[in-house]
């Protein structure tokens, strides 16, 4: 048996909707019945292909149809069967593809190339890990991300391949029975959360740039804030992007542990050439308007640092917004510029590990956050 | 080659010969589930496709002429079991019927070639599988005479094999 080779045991513990929910997502529609099986075409460059994929898993030989199948897609996919098996058989994992063509011989990628396209995938899942965990929308994303995201990024799984880089986003599995009169199913595992902003910030972000390609107006990265886009994730599209022969594609999967929206079906983002340097001119764009104005403002918690500009004349300190801060605050360390005696005042707080209270007007100022005009309380 | 290793290889080619006769691809199936030989049928309208697959038997008798009823073939249980409920692609038993001496397989002239002998075709996919026959290493299935392979027939059973 060739190390590749599927045993039957392996392909009869396939499931028909788990192959079915891998098709569909892979662009496969289903056109028909055949004696016991569904008839799936995918429209291809050369002819369509066509599987049939067995309905019933009680038929006499329906590991050996689970073949055949395998065997076809993964060779329209031009991978392993193996590896496509592996995306079928995972329900606990998404599986997001990107797909990356260099000048290397085929089957090959050169080292520099595969650093530069697993750092880009690495920022990548980790800007769009770090949006999920903040839970609000921003034009850019703080230097030190959430233990949360980075957690992700650890469970993450990365298969590097020549061509496709296959990442596999763990899900966490449905714990416990739910109550009986539990109607509604419970809210997504954060994997999946992360999967599904991945999933409408790189659309977004790619439609801001096909438009942006066409009226030479970057606004709609702005627009796209509300989708998860941010600089740091326009960056990491660019950066995957640049070993490129020929732009890449990034191939969203979706575990059928958990049912995914009708929303989520175009699998397949396509970034052209053409889009590369609009994603990158993006990121720029979107760090300059990351001067955003906060309405008033309170900042409760304890000063965090210390900075003496000159002997008497004051200083700044930063206090990390705890419990009794607005909320939009809460958790980020906030920037307050104060006169020499709330700078005494501060400073005493911070030896007596106390908490300090300042109402005033917050901007944004790059990924800091500056109060101005500060009120004690 | 060893007698019973020759008949084997000689049994499957007898009916690759017949397939490739009737304009059909045929081949090994991968991963080897155990079927020796799949013969299909490609058209441009995926509707008239079609596929069977066949496990093939051979045995030597002393007259082949003379076979009565059928020929009786012992399966291995899970061999047997292989071809029998519901099955996507039609399967059958094939049981190739040869001389007792190989020397006698194949007659070659000027005018034809001839393969001796004849092959014989059963569908088990309605025969019960019982909790007896789960504890016998064994089963015996009688390939009957009536049913004689042909390309015809090769034909047809592919027809059955249409959704």
């Amino acid at each position: 048996m060739m190390s590749d080779e599927l045993s039957l045991a392996e392909l009869s513990r396939l499931q028909p909707r788990d192959i079915a929910r891998y098709l569909r997502t892979s662009g496969w529609v289903e056109a028909g019945r055949v004696r016991y099986a569904m008839r799936w075409t995918l429209e291809t460059a050369d002819s369509p292909a066509r599987v049939l994929l067995p309905a019933l898993i009680t038929l006499t030989d329906y590991a050996t149809r689970v073949a055949d199948l395998l065997y076809a897609v993964a060779s329209v996919e031009n991978r392993p069967a193996r590896a496509v098996y592996t995306d079928m058989a995972l329900i606990d994992a998404d599986t997001q593809r990107v797909i990356v063509r260099t000048n290397a011989p085929p089957g090959t990628v050169a080292v520099a190339d595969g650093l530069t396209t697993t750092a880009g995938i690495n920022h990548l899942l980790l800007s769009a890990a770090t949006s999920e965990a903040l839970g609000e929308n921003r034009f850019v994303l703080p230097g030190k991300k959430p233990k949360r995201a980075r957690d992700l990024l650890a469970q993450a799984l990365l298969e590097p391949g020549s061509e496709v880089f296959t990442i596999r986003i763990p899900l966490s599995p449905i714990s416990g029975q739910l109550p009986l009169r539990h109607m509604s199913l419970p809210e997504p595992p954060f994997g999946r959360r992360v999967s599904q902003l991945l999933y409408r910030a790189a659309w977004a972000a790619h439609d801001a740039a096909a438009r942006s390609l066409a009226t030479q107006d970057l606004n709609g990265f702005a627009a796209g804030v509300n989708s998860g886009v941010t600089a740091d994730l326009c960056a990491a599209l660019a950066a995957l992007g640049s070993t490129a022969r020929d732009g890449f594609a990034v191939r969203f999967g979706w575990a059928s542990k958990w049912s995914i929206p009708q929303t989520y079906n175009r699998p397949t983002i396509t970034f052209g050439r053409a889009l590369l340097p609009v994603l990158t001119e993006a990121a720029d764009f979107l760090r300059m308007r990351n001067t955003a104005h906060h309405a008033h403002a309170t900042v409760t918690g304890p000063v965090v640092a210390l900075r003496q500009a000159t002997q008497n004349s004051g200083g700044t300190v930063t206090i990390l917004a705890g419990p009794g801060s607005s909320s939009d605050l809460l958790d980020r360390r906030v920037t307050v510029h104060l006169s020499e005696d709330r700078y005494r005042q501060a400073i005493r707080a911070h030896l007596l590990t106390e908490s300090v209270t300042f109402d005033g007007e917050v901007t944004q100022q790059g990924n800091a956050l500056v109060m101005s005009e500060p009120n004690p309380r | 080659m060893e007698h019973n290793n020759q008949q084997g290889s000689f049994g499957e080619s007898v009916v690759a010969v017949l397939a490739a006769a009737g304009g059909y691809s045929h081949g090994k199936p991968v991963p080897d589930n155990g079927i020796d030989l799949y013969v299909a049928r490609h058209d441009p309208d995926p509707e008239v496709d079609a596929r069977i697959e066949l496990q093939i038997k051979t045995t030597r008798v002393p007259d082949p002429m003379n076979i009565g009823d059928g020929v009786s073939v012992r399966l291995d249980f899970k061999r047997f079991r292989q071809l029998t409920g519901l099955r996507q692609v039609p399967a059958y038993l094939v049981a190739v019927v040869t001389p007792p001496q190989t020397a006698h397989y194949v007659a070659v002239t000027a005018e034809c070639i001839r393969l001796n002998h004849c092959a014989y075709w059963v569908s088990l996919a309605d025969s019960p599988v019982t909790a007896e026959m789960a504890g016998q290493k064994t089963v015996s299935v009688l390939v009957p005479s009536k049913n004689l392979l042909t390309v015809e027939t090769i034909g047809q059973l592919l027809d059955l094999g249409i959704g």
